[in-house]
């Protein structure tokens, strides 16, 4: 045995001091029972630095999710109900005027905090949508020509379902393009149901998640994102993959440089949270599907998005297939 | 080339080995020594160039890139025919050949045209080679490019989805219906558009890229260089040419609408910006001047009346292209190789006119590779076919030697190549040609002359490969060829090729003598020397010397050492018997006797001799092919040394007798001592002569009566045998006529004749006079013949002795002392060398440079090795000892020093410690390599699209499970050592042992 470790670190190690990432995968995951692959692509959008769309039917916990992150990462959490007469001041924040300084004082919006949620985000209207786009992309707010800064880190986890149709404004692409994953929950199976519905005895399940992470440590994480190696075959690698979807005769709107920017940044993360230091092959193309799915756009184009999504993995697995992995 | 010429070292080693044969050892030397040349000058040239490079980091697929590389010349010369590569994740782009950059001096090269069709390819950096001198070897040095982020940059302006259909930059795809103010202004993009004009919005929408630019933003700029391309096949370079012709018209018209400006270099030269569309129809006259075929009136509606053929001005680039200097030295190096094996009988006279002839017209015509029609190709097909056919029947039925037939076969393939070459690589298989022929030439001779071909064949073959290596070259993987930009003045090759045979030679003689000389010495000198002839014989008759004395070819050759040496004279035998005509030799018996333990012959001599001093002279005797046994030497040999007999007989006379005729060359050194000629010694040589002396040296024949009267008149009154012999001796040369055309046939006694009757005569008469007389006085003598000294050397203590130089004279017996010579002939009759007119200067001249050629080249064998490098050592040992031991230290200390320096420099240098030259390409290690095997001998092989990770779970469901998890931790092992970067040393070390299991 000790022949076999000599030379070839087992795990990856980290400064001492900063407590593990699994940790913060295993405090979400211990709330929302079941969903593993789930709660870790979530993890690592979180560190990747990207944002979260969740497309699910409504009470599949969602909100739950979205609150587990923002718990056990220990930042402020915000939530936004978006109705169709939700207005982009009340996300932003409005300048009120103050008569005892005579000067408009600003009001921050919800925007500002650490993990804003912002439920069922197609049902407001566009006006409203895109003022999210500027916090979003650029993790400020500009308001009467004056910029304030959103904490660090940021993240937005919006939540969308997508089978009501009445009184809905679909995302454009542009701004689907800004999440950096888009995930759908699906229904637990029979024995985590079983499990949640015996455990829960009508108490919040969140009251025993503790922070584990601060939004600090949370920074210094995602720096050490930048330091994860991708060899330059595997960038060439998804490279391919990105320009596959582009070139697929089924496809009428490729992948964007940002997603190959999200699809690198999130194989490190990947890499990261399995504390590795390099990026596997496997690690990307575990990612194509939630990172590139929903800034496609099929020729052909279904309806039903259920059928669609089925159809745009078709297409990615084919372009998976025909994309030969570096040796 | 290099491969054949490794090769062809490797079997000239051989064969020179198992012949022996120097002159092979000598191409050998050469040929091996073009190695280390070759890269010692390369690398010469490469260390004193630094690279930079701009380069866009990555190369989308489909689009024509620009790379910019800076060389930087840092020394003093100029550095030339340097390759510039591209190297990038998948191979390398290029080469683009840089024939020449001046000295201290910065260069920019631009690559135009790097492309590849198949995915993104990362440029790693660029790489120099450079074949100098002689193409054999191609020297390279890597220079990483800047470490360009490999990440994607923040901003999203870098990774471009540019692929497929770009050449056509015609309508933009706008969607039915879309029209608006969004759609103004867009075209679709190319690699010359600033990236800053890029339509992000667009272009994520369409999938292709799509610009615009606002007015008042920089104008289009196009550079176009257009060169005139020497390609083999006619038809192929007309459609390239078309080809190239249309895109570049079309881009130029794309930018001349668009309002920009074209910049055109025709060849390199001839530089003309266009401006505006006013600018087209000259621009599209231009382009059509180059058009060879005629006009397209698709591509270029160009009017008939502008279609004039405007000059275009001469290029910078060499006048004379490398090509065509390469194949004239080729084909002057084919024919110097022809001429040498004709000349030493390897070629017969109608092949070597034939191919004398082809050589002619190929070089009358300017070394113009025409292309055959199909008849002409046929026709040497089948003349190909012939030419087999009639090797192996010659081979089989006619002369059954293999030599002759493949000199045949050989000279009709240089035929077949010198008229069916097209390019430079037939040219390097003329060289090839050629130096096979040189191989068979040195197999053929041994003569001196053979440096003469050797040397013009090394300076053309050099000069032909020099030239060789400015030759662009069309090797490019992925892109098309891209051109060089740089090219200033007349390339000579001259000053380089002389550098490059000056180290050959130099280099190529240090390997001759240092490698061993293993071969059996069948190739000594003089085996190959036709027609053993010679004018000595064991009888002698009187007269015969006459005709021998006409015969001027050589005998011998002799290097003296030692003692004084006045009267020098080879002595053969001594012959005691006269019948009247014919001098002959009584005893018959031989006493043989072997060398001892050292290789030396100790000749006893003869009984009656004084014993002798060890002290003589030392001669170094190269004796040429003979018809008798005898061996020459200087008086009386004392001591012999020879690699060439066993054993040895001495006939009681002196004379050193061969156990059989050689049939070839013999060499030998002797050491004899010199006769006594003090006159006061032999006056006192007085006592009773031995009785075997007197019984066989003073019969005489039946003579004219006059002799007795004769001798007894001439030595009356001479106190002691010396003086008479003396007299005799005197009387003889001053009184007698000398002549070489002796009427002797007309006299019945021939030697009364010319004693009494004036007959002249030449030295057999005077000497055989001379011993008849001393005999008719009663005083021992007899009848020696031998070779005069010979033509002495201007340039060293050597002798050249031939037949002309057969001699005659006279030894006389004084008790005490032993056998004295005496030569009764007149000077006349001894031959005089000291005219010097420069016939004879350079007769002398040939012969001193044959007799060291044959010393130190064609003669030297493993035993001349192993005594010159102890030589060596014994005299640095020598030295070094003599040294003060204080300053004996300190050089030594110094040289060790020097030593250490020079090796940790070389080690410093050396590639493999350096990494120079090794692009980073990423190789999987072959312990996943050798586990793929094994799983594919299971059935699991990596599907399309698959990780190995996926691989090893779907193995997890087929193998059992402990097989599964050690294909677990092999890929988990193979992802560490491949995408981690780390070394594969561990894991290496792991794999053994799971596959031990």
């Amino acid at each position: 045995m000790t022949r076999q470790t000599e030379g070839v670190p087992e795990a990856v190690t980290f400064p001492s001091g900063e407590p593990p990432l699994q940790d913060l995968f295993r405090s979400v995951g211990a709330v929302i029972r079941g969903k593993d692959d789930v709660v870790h692509d979530a993890v690592v959008t979180l560190l990747a630095g990207g944002h979260l769309l969740i497309e699910d039917i409504p009470g599949v916990g969602k909100t739950t999710l979205a609150r587990a992150l923002a718990q056990a990462m220990g930042g402020t959490f915000r939530r936004i109900q978006f109705t169709s007469d939700l207005l982009p001041a009340d996300i932003v924040g409005v300048n009120v005027f103050e008569p005892s300084t005579r000067e408009f004082l600003f009001r921050p919006g919800p925007v500002f905090c650490h993990v804003l949620l912002a439920d069922e985000i197609n049902r407001t209207t566009p006006r409203t949508q895109s003022a999210l786009l500027q916090a979003m992309e650029e993790h400020q707010v500009t308001l009467d020509g004056i910029t304030h800064a959103l904490p660090d880190p940021f993240l937005v986890i919006a939540t969308q379902n997508p089978l009501e149709h009445h009184g809905t404004y679909p995302l454009p692409e542009s701004q689907m393009d800004r999440f950096l994953m888009r995930l759908s929950m699906g229904y637990p199976d029979r024995t985590a149901e079983k499990e949640m519905i015996l455990s829960r005895n009508g108490t919040d399940p969140l009251v025993d998640l503790k922070p584990v992470l601060s939004p600090a440590s949370l920074a210094s994480a995602r720096r050490r994102v930048e330091q994860v190696r991708l060899d330059d075959g595997l960038l060439d690698y998804l490279l391919e993959i990105v320009a596959g979807t582009r070139h697929h005769p089924k496809l009428a709107l490729g992948a964007s440089p940002r997603a190959a920017l999200a699809l690198s940044r999130a194989a490190r993360a990947t890499a990261l949270l399995e504390s590795r230091t390099f990026v596997l092959p496997d690690d990307i193309k575990g990612l194509v599907e939630p990172v590139l799915a929903h800034r496609l756009v099929p020729h052909d184009a279904v309806a039903d998005p259920t059928a669609r999504r089925d159809q745009v993995r078709a297409i990615l697995q084919d372009v998976l297939e025909a994309t030969s992995v570096p040796l | 080339m290099a491969w054949a010429l490794l090769v062809l070292c490797v079997a000239l080693l051989g064969a020179a080995i198992n012949t022996g044969n120097n002159l092979l050892y000598l191409l050998f030397g050469l040929l091996a020594a073009s190695l280390p040349v070759s890269l010692s000058l390369s690398l010469f040239n490469l260390l004193r160039l630094r690279a930079s490079i701009d380069a866009p980091g990555t190369i989308q697929a489909g689009i024509p890139y620009t790379v910019t590389v800076h060389l930087h010349n840092r020394g003093r010369r100029a550095a030339r025919a340097v390759r510039v590569r591209l190297i990038t994740r998948r191979g390398f782009l290029g080469p683009a050949l840089v024939e020449r950059i001046p000295g201290r001096s910065r260069v920019k090269v631009i690559l135009t045209g790097c492309e590849t069709r198949r995915g993104p390819l990362q440029i790693v950096g660029v790489r120099l080679g450079t074949v100098i001198p002689l193409g054999l070897l191609e020297r390279r040095r890597f220079y990483p490019a800047p470490a360009t982020p490999l990440v994607l940059p923040a901003a999203p302006v870098c990774v471009l989805p540019l692929s497929g259909g770009l050449r056509d930059q015609g309508q933009v795809p706008v969607p039915a219906g879309a029209v608006g103010s969004e759609n103004d202004g867009l075209r679709r993009g190319s690699s010359e558009d600033d990236v800053r004009h890029i339509d992000w919005k667009s272009t994520a929408r369409r999938g292709v890229l799509l610009v615009r630019e606002t007015a008042g933003e920089s104008r289009p700029r196009l550079t176009m260089d257009l060169c005139t391309q020497r390609t083999g096949d006619p038809h192929l370079a007309r459609i390239a040419f078309e080809r190239e012709i249309s895109y570049h018209a079309g881009r130029a018209r794309r930018t001349l609408e668009s309002g920009g400006q074209v910049l055109m270099t025709v060849d390199g030269a001839d530089r003309r910006t266009f401006n505006g569309p006013a600018g087209l129809p000259p621009l599209l006259r231009r382009l059509a001047l180059l058009e060879p075929t005629g006009p397209d009136g698709r591509l270029l509606p160009v009017p008939a009346a502008d279609r004039v053929r405007v000059p275009v001005t001469p290029s910078p680039l060499p006048p004379t292209p490398p090509g065509d200097a390469m194949s004239r030295s080729a084909f002057l190096a084919l024919g110097v190789a022809a001429t040498a094996l004709y000349a030493y009988q390897g070629l017969g006279t109608v092949v070597f006119l034939v191919l004398l002839t082809g050589l002619l017209v190929i070089l009358a015509r300017g070394g113009d590779r025409r292309a055959h029609g199909p008849w002409g190709r046929r026709l040497w097909h089948t003349a190909g076919v012939l030419a087999l056919l009639v090797f192996v029947a010659d081979l089989l039925f006619l002369r059954h030697n293999p030599l002759d037939a493949s000199l045949n076969l050989i000279a009709f393939i240089a035929l077949f190549k010198m008229f069916n070459s097209h390019d430079a690589r037939d040219d390097r298989q003329i060289i090839l040609v050629s130096l096979l022929m040189i191989v068979l030439a040195a197999a053929l001779t041994t003569a001196v002359s053979f440096v003469v071909p050797l040397l013009s064949w090394l300076a053309l073959a050099a000069h032909a490969q020099m030239a060789w290596s400015h030759l662009p070259l069309d090797r490019g993987h992925f892109c098309r060829p891209a051109r060089y930009a740089v090219g200033s003045g007349r390339l000579r090759y001259t000053a380089p090729t002389a550098v490059a045979i000056l180290g050959l030679v130099a280099m190529g003689a240090l390997l001759f003598v240092v490698i061993p000389h293993l071969g059996t010495g069948t190739f000594a000198p003089g085996v190959l020397r036709a027609g053993a002839t010679s004018g000595f014989s064991e009888t002698t008759r009187l007269g015969d010397i006459g005709r021998i004395k006409l015969d001027h070819s050589r005998v011998m050759q002799v290097r003296v050492s030692g003692a004084a040496q006045q009267d020098l004279r080879w002595r053969g035998m001594a012959l005691d018997h006269f019948d009247g005509t014919t001098w002959t030799r009584t005893a018959s018996g031989l006493d043989w006797f072997s060398a001892d333990r050292e290789g030396w012959f100790h000749p006893r001599g003869e009984p009656e001799s004084s014993p002798r001093a060890e002290a003589g002279l030392i001669q170094e005797i190269r004796l040429d092919p003979s018809a008798h046994r005898v061996l020459f030497a200087a008086a009386s040999p004392v001591r012999l040394r020879s690699d060439d007999f066993l054993f040895l007989a001495e006939d009681g006379t002196g004379a050193l007798i061969l156990p059989g005729r050689p049939g070839r060359g013999l060499s030998y050194t002797v050491v004899s001592t010199l006769p006594q000629r003090n006159p006061a010694v032999l006056r006192a040589a007085e006592g009773p002569d031995p009785p075997r002396v007197r019984s066989l040296h003073l019969g005489l024949p039946p003579l004219d009566r006059r002799i007795a009267g004769l001798a007894r008149r001439l030595t009356r009154g001479r106190p002691t045998r010396y003086d008479a012999a003396r007299a005799l001796e005197s009387w003889l040369s001053g009184g007698l006529e000398y002549s070489l055309d002796v009427a002797d046939g007309r006299h019945d006694d021939p030697l009364a004749a010319f004693l009494f009757e004036g007959m002249p005569g030449h030295c057999e008469y005077f000497a055989t006079s001379m011993v008849v007389l001393a005999r008719a006085a009663d005083i021992p003598a007899r009848f020696v013949t031998g070779y005069l000294r010979g033509e002495r050397s201007r340039f060293a203590s050597l002798y050249t002795v031939r037949q002309s130089d057969a001699h005659a004279w006279v030894e006389i017996f004084f008790p005490g002392v032993g056998w004295v010579p005496f030569d009764p002939t007149p000077a006349a009759g001894r031959g005089d060398w000291q005219d010097g007119n420069w016939r004879t200067l350079a007769a002398d001249l040939a012969s001193t440079v044959a007799r060291l050629w044959d010393d130190y080249v064609i003669g030297i064998d493993l035993d001349d090795q192993a005594q010159g490098f102890m030589a060596m050592r014994d005299m640095t040992g020598a030295w070094l000892a003599a040294l003060p031991t204080q300053k004996g230290r300190l050089l030594k200390g110094a040289m060790f020093l020097a030593l250490v320096l020079v090796a940790g420099g070389s080690i410093w240098w050396l590639p493999v410690l350096r990494r120079v030259g090794t692009g980073p390409v990423a190789v999987m290690p072959p312990f996943y390599t050798r586990l793929l095997r094994w799983l594919k001998r299971r059935g699991l092989e990596l599907r399309p699209g698959e990780t190995p990770g996926e691989l090893a779970a779907r193995a997890a469901g087929v193998l059992p499970a402990a097989a599964a998890a050690r294909v677990r931790d092999l890929t988990d092992l193979y992802y560490r050592v491949r995408y981690d970067g780390g070394d594969g040393r561990a894991a290496r070390r792991l794999m053994a042992d799971l596959v031990k299991d």
